[in-house]
């Protein structure tokens, strides 16, 4: 019976704080927005405005859940449904600490991304079946968007999979037991961190919501639950690049003193720290620059990093 | 139940296989028959594999379906491209408009 | 261990033949590419089932990740009417039906009249066995992954460059038949053809 109770235990601890975070992200990245902007930010519900998650979740169940007329049904209610799996599914390979995953696979990197270009479908296929045109603008950016950064992010992390010689996470974080990627591996490290903003579209590269062109991008039609999935997704997403930074590039639970699950914590907390504060301070560029940034400058530089860890990997070998 | 065996996955790709034929005669639609020919290549994916694992035991069989999947994406991103010209050209994709050549 | 693997198969391969006949009978197009999507993902379960998670994981990247977007991109362009539909003669449809109904009859008689060959090694096979003769075995084989990378650069060295070719060719390929037709407006140079060179404007 042990034998499925262990992981059962686990996946519901992970589930559980997956998404206990995501909703505390919402008020987490407000507050900070608020400090940063010289304001408030919500202070009302609870103590210093804990619980406004909890509310704004209580609002968004009684709103009313619209369909689209001309929608096609089945694919609009399906869409926000594939965004919110495949992101909780990622986590299921994410190394808390030491042998503390769901499923300690051999190709878990792999996994991670092959989750994170299943997410696009949610976003082409819920604009495409809103059946409105700007809906369908903004999921034409998004799966251009999507689709070119996901080929820097596999590229930029490959340089990691090189030094530690496996696509398993948890031996990617043992690997760093002398000296966390993020020296050797800078440039990785930067382009990592470009595609995984644009791969959530969060704020710099968020063209597919832009509000003031697209009124609200793909998901325009979405409302009451079907948006909440979409809202909540983002703030998954966010913290399973955090949480990925930190496993290629900060040493996983590495550190000295705490546990390492606290050293988990922190420096995932940190990083989302780090992209709030990126999106309290960047414009937004263009369409055509955007995309630009990707080909021109990040592909050139993950294939550069790449070749010359390659090298330096085959004559450290020999 | 049997436990499964090779000629579970045979049977199971024999009839994706069909499928994916069937699809790629009856559809009209180009984007349509080219989702068919996918059908195809994922029957001979899981053929390949079903074979490595029960009957040959050798990696050849994951090597050949990794070039397959690769080739795939090439003829996508081809056949796409001059679906793209089609439909600039006669505003549809229906394959029986492209009869111009006909003798 | 092997009853849930047996549920898994079956569950994966009902998901499989449920997109297949999906894509066959959907007018829709973008239906039809749904249900590519769960054939897709089944086929990648099915990988993982026959213990190759690389091929399962490349599968869910290429195919499902980049592929079919690709196909779902290219219906987002050419759909005028998203619910536009093409369809066959009623004869047709019946044709194709038979001839491929019966086409996987005749398989599946021939493949349970065939009794293949059986080489699989067992797992304390294999951990007999020198780095060169384990790089062979697909099946059982717990480096599978640094095997294929060996293969892929030793044995199969030359397709594995002639499809390095294969791809840029594609890539040039695509960009050439997609380059515009009609002048674009601000566009930078060389992108539009040289006046007097444009395509015939529809």
């Amino acid at each position: 019976m042990n034998a499925i109770l262990g992981p059962l235990i686990t996946i519901v601890c992970v589930l559980g704080a997956v998404l206990t975070l995501a909703a505390l992200l919402i008020w987490v990245e407000r507050r900070l927005l608020g400090l940063w902007q010289d304001r408030y930010g919500p202070n009302r519900v609870g103590p210093f405005g804990l619980l406004q998650s909890v509310a704004d979740m209580v609002k968004i169940f009684f709103k009313e859940d619209w369909l689209p007329p001309l929608a096609d049904r089945a694919v609009f209610i399906i869409a926000p449904g594939i965004v919110m799996a495949v992101t909780l599914l990622s986590f299921a390979v994410v190394p808390w600490g030491p042998g503390l995953a769901v499923a300690d696979l051999n190709v878990g990197l792999l996994f991670v991304l092959a989750m994170s270009s299943l997410s696009v479908y949610s976003v082409a296929l819920g604009g495409w079946a809103s059946n409105n045109k700007y809906s369908l603008l903004g999921s034409l950016r998004a799966v251009g968007q999507m689709i070119s950064y996901e080929v820097f992010m596999g590229l930029s992390l490959l340089g990691v999979v090189l030094q530690a010689g496996s696509f398993n996470l948890s031996d990617i974080v043992e690997a760093q037991r002398g000296l966390w990627f993020c020296l050797p591996q800078c440039v990785g490290l930067g382009v990592f961190f470009v595609a995984a903003l644009a791969e959530t579209k969060r704020i710099p590269f968020d063209l597919p919501e832009g509000e003031n062109e697209l009124v609200a991008g793909f998901h325009t039609e979405y409302s009451g639950f079907k948006f909440a999935m979409f809202f909540v997704a983002e703030y998954i997403g966010v913290t399973l690049v955090s949480a990925l930074t930190v496993v290629m590039f900060l040493g996983g639970w590495l550190g000295p003193w705490l546990h390492p699950v606290a050293w988990f914590a922190i420096k995932t907390l940190a990083v989302i720290a780090f992209i709030v504060l990126i999106r309290a301070s960047l414009p937004r560029p263009r369409y055509d620059q955007l995309l630009a940034l990707g080909w021109k400058l990040l592909l050139p530089l993950a294939l550069a990093n790449l070749l010359v860890t390659g090298a330096i990997v085959l004559a450290q070998g020999e | 139940m049997t436990p499964v065996g090779l000629q579970h996955y045979l049977v199971l790709a024999a009839v994706l296989f069909s499928a994916g034929l069937c699809t790629m005669v009856v559809k009209r639609n180009a984007i349509g028959i080219l989702i068919g020919a996918e059908l195809l290549l994922n029957a001979a994916n899981i053929n390949l594999l079903a074979f490595s694992k029960y009957s040959a035991g050798t990696l050849d069989g994951a090597i050949l379906a990794l070039f397959v999947i690769v080739l795939a994406a090439a003829e996508v991103a081809i056949a796409l491209a001059i679906f793209l010209n089609f439909y600039s050209r006669f505003a549809s994709v229906d394959v029986d408009r492209g009869d111009q050549m006909r003798g | 261990m092997d009853n849930l693997d047996t549920i898994v198969f079956y569950f994966l391969a009902a998901l499989a033949l449920v997109g297949a006949m999906g894509i066959l009978v959907s007018r829709n197009i973008v239906r039809t590419a749904m249900w590519l999507l769960a054939t897709l993902v089944a086929a990648a379960g099915l990988y993982f089932l026959l213990g190759a998670a690389f091929v399962g994981a490349i599968q869910l990247i290429v195919y499902a990740g980049g592929t079919l977007v690709l196909i779902i991109f290219g219906v987002m362009l050419t759909a005028k009417n998203p619910n536009v539909s093409y369809t066959p003669r009623t004869a047709e449809i019946v044709l194709g039906v038979v001839l491929c109904v019966l086409l996987a009859g005749a398989l599946i008689f021939v493949l349970h009249g065939t009794a293949w060959p059986n080489n699989v090694k067992s797992v304390e096979e294999v951990k007999r066995m020198s780095q060169a003769q384990r790089d062979l075995v697909g099946p059982n084989n717990p480096d599978a992954t640094e095997s294929t990378g060996r293969r892929f650069l030793g044995d199969y060295l030359v397709p594995f460059e002639v499809l390095s070719l294969v791809l840029l060719a594609v890539l040039i390929g695509a960009a050439y038949l997609g380059r515009p037709k009609v002048p674009v407006i601000g566009a930078p140079r060389g992108v539009n053809p040289p006046p007097g060179q444009e395509g015939p404007r529809k």
